[in-house]
């Protein structure tokens, strides 16, 4: 690392839990979760936890806003204001703050919609009356469709509702976006374009995203279970933290990226060989499916000393799934003073560690 | 620009409405042809609109010698199927070029859309002929993907293009895929230039493909206003700057850039063509469904990319605009270049190809980036197609009308704004052919 770079705020919406002191308090039982059946025969259950945000809640946007809002889009926008009011940062600086992003599929909350699309496609009452069929579709399309789906939806309403106005970009890249979302931060600090950025992700789980992901997994022969989940990152350099006063939650000493080509067609072996110089403690994503997180867990625990995922928890977490462990990691840091990996693989062999360390 | 290394455009490439590689794209600017036209990849019968700018050709046969999987992925997923193309078309360039970097030193940055997957071709494909009306998308999906191995036929990640592309070339230092809609194909450009200018890697493939000329698609994209619907002719549908312009018209296009950085080019005596000097990228923290009314986010980004390059306003001799044709944008574009530049705007060349070429939304900056090039290699700004009656900003700059201009064209610049209120702009600068670096 050029410079040293801090963690000072976190924000996070996940299944269950609303806030970084809840990370303390799990509750396994308050999880609810819609199931669906994939599979020619059905067979395989696919359980998919929501997240659970009350129209009471603080920073809660405009109902006009929320209409073309999908789940994990209403908790990033609200992570957003809240990690800035929680970081005390004042709306004049905000402008200037570059905001980078991971985001996932953007389908599942149109499904219902889209189900209703292709169902006015198929009417067999119009026979061959291809005009009134195109009219029938027309009219199951909903007005909003576009807005619904729009990829950059998360940063749009981020940057509407915190301010942030920088720099900036949305990454698609399955699991890894976040990483790369926070390794743009970490240049942009290096290079001193800005003091302050914020990263986040918008993980939206569901049917379209298990049609997308299932023929990558390894789902074994175990349930498969997603979670919806948004949250943000502030960090900052170390003359901000000194200027702002700010308390920083931990100190990112490095991240590193596997460089291995990657493949449509075979599955690359997990070994996170890349990353000689290894901390005591790691916490790791998991994978996509259950046959992924043991593959991993057995590997990582081969490697490091002790090994924790939130995956037995919350099942695949998409592109959070990097935030999780580094909020994991910040939260284990209040209690110990060894440095933590974050690591991260995803469906094409890529792999990440970002190493976190205690503040001193 | 101050940060690290100098960034070199080597080589670049587009499947366009206007013509599948720059050639054939520049004789249709040449010829001020509209690509504008009844849409041909599904009937229209019924709709409101029925014109699109489609890429014509047989796409399949620059790809012929592909995997079967490739091939039948592509046949559903026409972004896919116009990287695919697009990476056939540069094939041996590129392998020429990038064989002797080491992987870990070249990365891919593409600009990608959202999967909306063509209705239209499953259900005739697989439930034509069924008489069990309960089909739906989902399990016409799933049908189709099962037992396809790692790959889907449908509904593949959007980061698919990207790892097509890093496994052919061995592009192993990353993949990225952008997607913040009409600018991801810019901001993959920028992204890829700041990559480069560390050092950590030598040579970007960036660029970007996408398409929404399928029914559900288009229908969405109708029902938010922003397409054009006129009765005139498709090719008549886009009038970007113009009293009369009434939305957009939809298209589709990839195209790629292989960036080096000034390292690089000198190591491996990479021909340079073009220099990214200057880049800008902000946020309207506006709302998602119009840019900033005062344009600020605009001004910012197109003032940074000004900044960046070091350059007095008044050198930029063309600027490309983003210049949808739709109502919102294309006077807060205009109105913002001239408030930012004053009085030195008066000489900048400006110009929409949207008219001609369309809308091809993630790929629309990298359409545009490459179009710029191109027309930089041979001094000429093309006219605005379509444009009779221009909409007034409050300083004179040279709206280019009727004709396409001959001018020397040494510095210009793309911009591209999106919904969600993001506003990417770069500046280019023209080298010589293989010429020396030092500035």
């Amino acid at each position: 690392m050029k410079k040293r770079l801090f963690i000072t705020a976190v924000s996070f919406r996940i299944p269950g839990v609303q806030s970084f002191d809840g990370l303390k308090y799990l509750n396994t039982h308050k999880l609810h979760s819609q199931p669906h059946f994939l599979g020619p025969d059905k067979s395989q259950k696919l359980s998919v936890h929501h997240l659970d945000i009350s129209e009471s809640a603080r920073y809660y946007p405009s109902l006009k806003d929320v209409k073309v809002m999908r789940e994990d889009v209403l908790a990033a926008a609200i992570c957003g204001q809240e990690i800035f009011e929680s970081a005390q940062i004042p709306a004049h600086l905000r402008a200037t703050i570059p905001l980078y992003m991971g985001n996932g599929v953007c389908l599942d909350q149109l499904l219902g919609s889209i189900n209703e699309i292709s169902s006015a496609y198929s009417s067999h009452d119009l026979g061959d009356d291809i005009a009134a069929r195109h009219r029938r579709v027309e009219k199951a399309t909903p007005a909003l469709f576009v807005l619904n789906v729009l990829t950059n939806a998360s940063q749009s309403f981020v940057s509407q509702y915190s301010g942030a106005k920088g720099d900036n970009t949305v990454y698609g890249n399955s699991s890894h976006s976040t990483v790369d979302a926070l390794e743009e931060a970490i240049y942009t600090l290096s290079q001193e374009e800005a003091e302050m950025a914020l990263v986040g992700a918008a993980n939206g789980a569901g049917l379209f995203f298990a049609l997308t992901f299932q023929n990558l997994a390894n789902l074994s022969s175990f349930d498969w279970r997603l979670s919806n989940a948004a949250g943000m990152l502030l960090i900052e350099t170390e003359e901000s933290v000194k200027k702002r006063q700010a308390t920083p939650i931990a100190e990112i000493l490095s991240l590193q990226k596997s460089t291995t080509r990657p493949s449509l067609f075979s599955k690359q072996e997990l070994i996170y060989n890349s990353f000689q110089e290894r901390s005591q403690l790691a916490y790791f994503s998991g994978g996509l499916g259950e046959g992924d997180y043991q593959l991993e867990k057995k590997v990582v625990e081969e490697k490091w000393k002790k090994a924790f995922s939130y995956y037995p928890i919350w099942g695949c977490m998409g592109v959070f799934a990097p935030l999780m462990n580094i909020y994991g990691a910040c939260f284990h840091l209040q209690s110990t003073s060894e440095n933590i990996d974050c690591l991260n693989n995803d469906p094409y062999g890529r792999s990440s560690l970002i190493r976190l360390g205690r503040v001193v | 620009m101050q940060k690290g290394q100098r960034v070199f455009i080597v080589d670049y490439d587009s499947c366009s409405p206007l013509g599948i590689g720059n050639e054939n794209i520049m004789k249709s600017i040449h010829d001020n042809y509209s690509a504008g036209n009844t849409i041909t990849s599904f009937s229209t019968e019924g709709l409101g609109a029925t014109g699109a700018a489609e890429v014509r050709g047989d796409l399949a046969k620059i790809y012929a010698n592909e995997l079967p999987q490739i091939k039948k992925m592509a046949h559903y997923d026409k972004k896919l199927e116009l990287m695919v193309a697009n990476y056939h078309l540069m094939k041996t360039r590129l392998e020429k070029m990038l064989m002797p970097i080491p992987e870990e030193k070249k990365g891919v940055i593409l600009g990608l859309g959202l999967d909306v997957t063509p209705l239209e071709t499953i259900q005739a494909e697989f439930f034509a002929s069924s008489t069990n009306p309960a089909w739906n998308y989902i399990n016409a999906i799933e049908k189709l993907n099962y037992g396809q191995g790692r790959v889907n036929t449908l509904l593949n990640p959007l980061d698919i293009s990207a790892i097509y592309l890093a496994e052919k070339l061995g592009l192993a230092a990353f993949q990225k895929t952008i997607l913040t809609a009409c600018t991801a194909s810019t901001q993959a450009i920028i992204y890829a230039t700041r990559a480069l200018q560390t050092g950590e890697v030598e040579a970007v493939l960036a660029g970007g493909t996408d398409s929404i000329i399928n029914l559900m698609a288009y229908l969405a994209f109708g029902k938010l206003g922003v397409m054009s619907t006129s009765s005139e002719h498709p090719s008549k549908y886009c009038k970007p700057l113009d009293l009369a312009r009434r939305g957009t018209l939809i298209g589709e296009a990839a195209g790629l850039s292989l960036l080096a950085n000034e390292e690089a080019v000198s190591k491996y005596s990479l021909p340079t063509k073009f220099e990214i000097i200057g880049m800008g990228n902000t946020l309207d923290g506006y709302k998602i469904t119009a840019p900033d009314p005062k344009g600020l986010g605009m001004k910012a980004a197109i003032g940074n990319a000004v900044a960046s390059a070091q350059i007095s306003a008044e050198q930029i001799d063309y600027i490309n605009l983003h210049g949808t044709g739709t109502l919102s944008n294309d006077e807060i574009e205009l109105q913002s270049i001239v408030e930012l530049f004053e009085e030195k705007a008066a000489n900048i060349s400006v110009s929409s190809t949207k008219s001609r070429h369309g809308h091809a939304i993630a790929a629309a900056g990298i359409q545009e980036f490459n179009l710029l090039m191109s027309c930089m290699e041979e001094n000429i700004v093309p006219y605005n197609l379509n444009l009779e009656n221009p909409i007034s900003v409050t300083h004179p700059i040279d709206i280019v009308m009727h004709e396409n201009k001959k001018k020397n064209l040494n510095i210009g610049m793309t911009n591209n704004f999106a919904f969600g209120g993001v506003n990417s702009s770069i500046i280019i600068k023209k080298v010589s052919y293989g010429s020396s670096i030092t500035k």
